[in-house]
């Protein structure tokens, strides 16, 4: 076989093994990653067909590569971190528990320009860490299932945004000082009064 | 429309960079589309860094006015250079460069049309993956569009992010380009959009297989360049692949691939350079170069790569052209963002820092994991398909000129930085050492290799894909040719 014969098989296989890909995809640990292309075209897919306002295609994503990763702890982290968007600003503090690290990190970039303070799992801390007396709100992981509670944190809320909820109305029942005693989150119940708010899933 | 809006601003500002700076004979629309992206992210982004560099918020007025001032200033070398084109010495250049693309069969037309198609159809995945897809890689979310996010709202990078220890996850002292990029649309549009900010990250793909494609099309013929832009289209750490964790592809928002755009486009003008082809392909390389370490912090083991094979590479003026290209580099990274990131809190991957000769030796035991671990690497049809092997055994048949060693030593560079950067290391972390304990890994260097290995070779592979082309015996005969 001459060079230039050599040169043209090997641009063959090239191509063969990027088309190979598209097979029908083979068994789990299938070596030669036949069906990849589909599997990403069927997330796009699912992405697309999702009603607005869902957060289960994100938490699916998210929770893909976590070794702590749930859908549902992400749905119900991602679904109050909308509520908070809502709802904070610059400067608002808001005290998050009872999470990883990278989950703390990334719910640090979610919700900027507000701040995120609290104590990560790999720091010793835990969703019945005492409440940081600067925290507007407390976003805590919570329960077996680990559910994402909302409270209201006992700093005073920043009077742009004081009183309203992602639905507009005035939150009722809860006031900072309550929130506040409540100390390590009960889980129970979410923060901004239970007529206002959805219960986490 | 902040997307629509972002691109446009990008490919206008490059095409005017392209047109004023750089002549290109024989270039066709693909390598021009590829080459404006190219300049336009380039630019565009660096120009954002010197305004916050020098005090100026980064808002769109200012953005726009600094981008205007340029330019105002390059519409006239730009008209100057559209003129010339016309020029009977320009067009002879065109003729020699177009002299390496012979016409083409019908059945070779037809492979390069089914090429090409692959390749757009390859990309398209990539860039629709990138829209439609939430932010999910923690990488791409703690670190480039926390910091695009941030410059959404607050218009500067210089402040308690990059200086509160709080923050020291977002890595303070990594270069910024990308997150200028991708905040473009929020300036644009008014207001910030992840899907946005992120969605603009996969047209770095674009660019990088336009790029190479135009390239390799003047150098070695359409076929091999549309071989070229399917090759690295179609990698499914590009394409299709959202891991290794934490990920790389084209629509993850991740920096590797406007890294790999830049390490390419600088190694290509290299070799133009080298191989005296064109005006300017210095000065060109250099701002690749430049664009390529205000990327990622593994762009600058390149200025010491592009140095040295400058200096094996060229035939005169070694000196002076190593120091020409090497400096435009350094002082752009230098104005944009070296120093006023000095004044930023370190990490302990701050790798500079740990360069002592006793770590070096220290990591000396590590060699055989790292060689095992980057052996496995490449011959993972998962991830590579057959690139890499087929790199190689294109190399092993091809013939390599001097110009083009001189991309083998820039590439080996980089390679040995990785290496030694594996050698040095400190990094470990909670996941690292919970895998280690339960037996997941060797040690946290194992574990940081099988997250990072793959993305660090994919900073090389277009390059080293086009290099592989460039030296591979002609695999189309010249119509008309007999024996």
């Amino acid at each position: 076989m001459d060079r230039e014969t050599a040169a043209q098989a090997i641009a063959m296989l090239v191509m063969l093994a990027a088309l190979a890909r598209w097979l029908p995809r083979g068994e789990e640990g299938d070596s030669f990653g036949r069906g990849d292309p589909w599997r990403a075209l069927a997330i796009d897919q699912s992405l697309l067909d999702e009603p607005p306002g869902s957060h289960d295609g994100a938490a699916a994503l998210r929770a893909m590569f976590r070794r702590d990763g749930s859908i549902a702890r992400w749905t119900g982290l991602l679904e109050q971190v909308a509520r908070l968007q809502a709802r904070t600003g610059d400067g608002d503090v808001i005290q998050i528990r009872g999470v990883s690290r990278n989950e703390f990190w990334t719910l640090a970039y979610d919700l900027y320009p507000a701040h995120v303070v609290g104590r990560t799992v790999e720091e010793g801390g835990s969703s019945r860490d005492a409440v940081l007396p600067e925290a507007h709100w407390v976003l805590t992981l919570v329960g077996p299932k680990a559910t994402a509670a909302l409270e209201r944190g006992p700093a005073p809320e920043n009077s742009a945004r004081a009183g309203t909820t992602p639905d507009g109305t005035t939150p009722a029942g809860t006031t900072p000082e309550e929130t506040g005693r409540s100390g390590g989150a009960s889980g129970e119940s979410d923060s901004v009064g239970s007529k206002h708010a959805e219960p986490p899933r | 429309m902040g997307l629509v809006a972002a691109l446009l601003l990008c490919l206008c500002f490059g095409a005017l960079v392209d047109r004023a700076l750089f002549s290109v004979p024989g270039a066709g629309w693909i390598e021009r589309l590829g080459r404006a992206l190219l300049f336009g992210f380039g630019g565009c982004g660096s120009v954002a860094l010197l305004l916050d560099a020098a005090g100026v918020p980064v808002r769109s007025a200012s953005l726009l006015a600094a981008l205007g001032l340029l330019a105002a200033l390059l519409a006239r070398p730009a008209l100057a250079a559209w003129r010339a084109e016309r020029g009977a010495s320009v067009r002879r250049m065109a003729t020699a460069a177009s002299a390496a693309c012979p016409a083409l069969t019908r059945t070779q037309a037809a492979a390069h049309a089914g090429l090409l198609l692959f390749a757009a159809l390859s990309l398209a995945q990539a860039v629709v993956s990138g829209f439609v897809r939430p932010a999910f890689q923690v990488d791409a979310l703690t670190r480039w569009l926390f910091k695009a996010k941030v410059l959404a709202f607050d218009g500067t990078l210089t402040g308690a992010l990059s200086r509160s220890p709080g923050f020291a996850f977002t890595h303070q002292r990594y270069p910024p380009l990308l997150p200028q990029v991708c905040n473009l649309p929020a300036l644009l549009s008014g207001h910030w959009d992840e899907r946005l900010a992120e969605g603009l990250c996969a047209w770095f793909a674009v660019a990088l297989v336009a790029v190479t494609y135009g390239a390799l099309r003047r150098r070695a013929g359409p076929l091999p360049a549309a071989l070229g832009a399917a090759w690295i289209a179609s990698l499914p750490l590009i394409q299709y692949l959202p891991f290794p964790p934490p990920g790389s592809g084209a629509f993850s928002a991740m920096a590797d691939i406007p890294l790999a755009l830049f390490v390419t486009a600088a190694g290509l003008a290299l070799v133009d350079a080298l191989e005296g082809v064109r005006d300017r392909a210095h000065l060109e390389a250099g701002l690749c170069l430049g664009f390529a370490a205000l990327t990622k912090n593994e762009g600058l083991p390149l200025l010491a790569g592009a140095g040295l094979a400058l200096l094996l590479g060229a035939t005169r003026g070694r000196v002076r052209r190593a120091v020409g290209v090497v400096g435009v580099a350094a002082l752009l990274y230098l104005l944009a963002w070296g120093l006023i990131s000095q004044s930023f809190p370190a990490l302990d991957e701050h790798y500079p820092g740990q360069l002592k000769p006793a770590n070096v030796a220290a990591g000396l035991s590590r060699l055989p994991t790292i060689a095992l671990t980057l052996g496995a690497e490449l011959v993972s049809f998962q991830r590579w398909n057959l690139t890499w092997l087929a790199v190689v055994a294109l190399l092993c048949i091809g013939r390599i000129g001097r110009a083009r060693r001189a991309l083998l030593v820039l590439l080996g560079v980089q390679l040995a930085s990785y290496v030694l950067a594996f050698m040095i290391t400190a990094w470990t972390s909670p996941a690292a050492e919970a895998a280690v304990a339960g037996g997941l890994a060797d040690d946290t260097v194992s574990y940081l290799m099988s997250l990072t290995m793959g993305r660090l070779l994919l900073h090389m592979a277009p390059l080293a894909i086009a290099l592989a082309l460039l030296c591979a015996p002609r695999m189309v005969r010249p119509v008309g040719a007999t024996g």
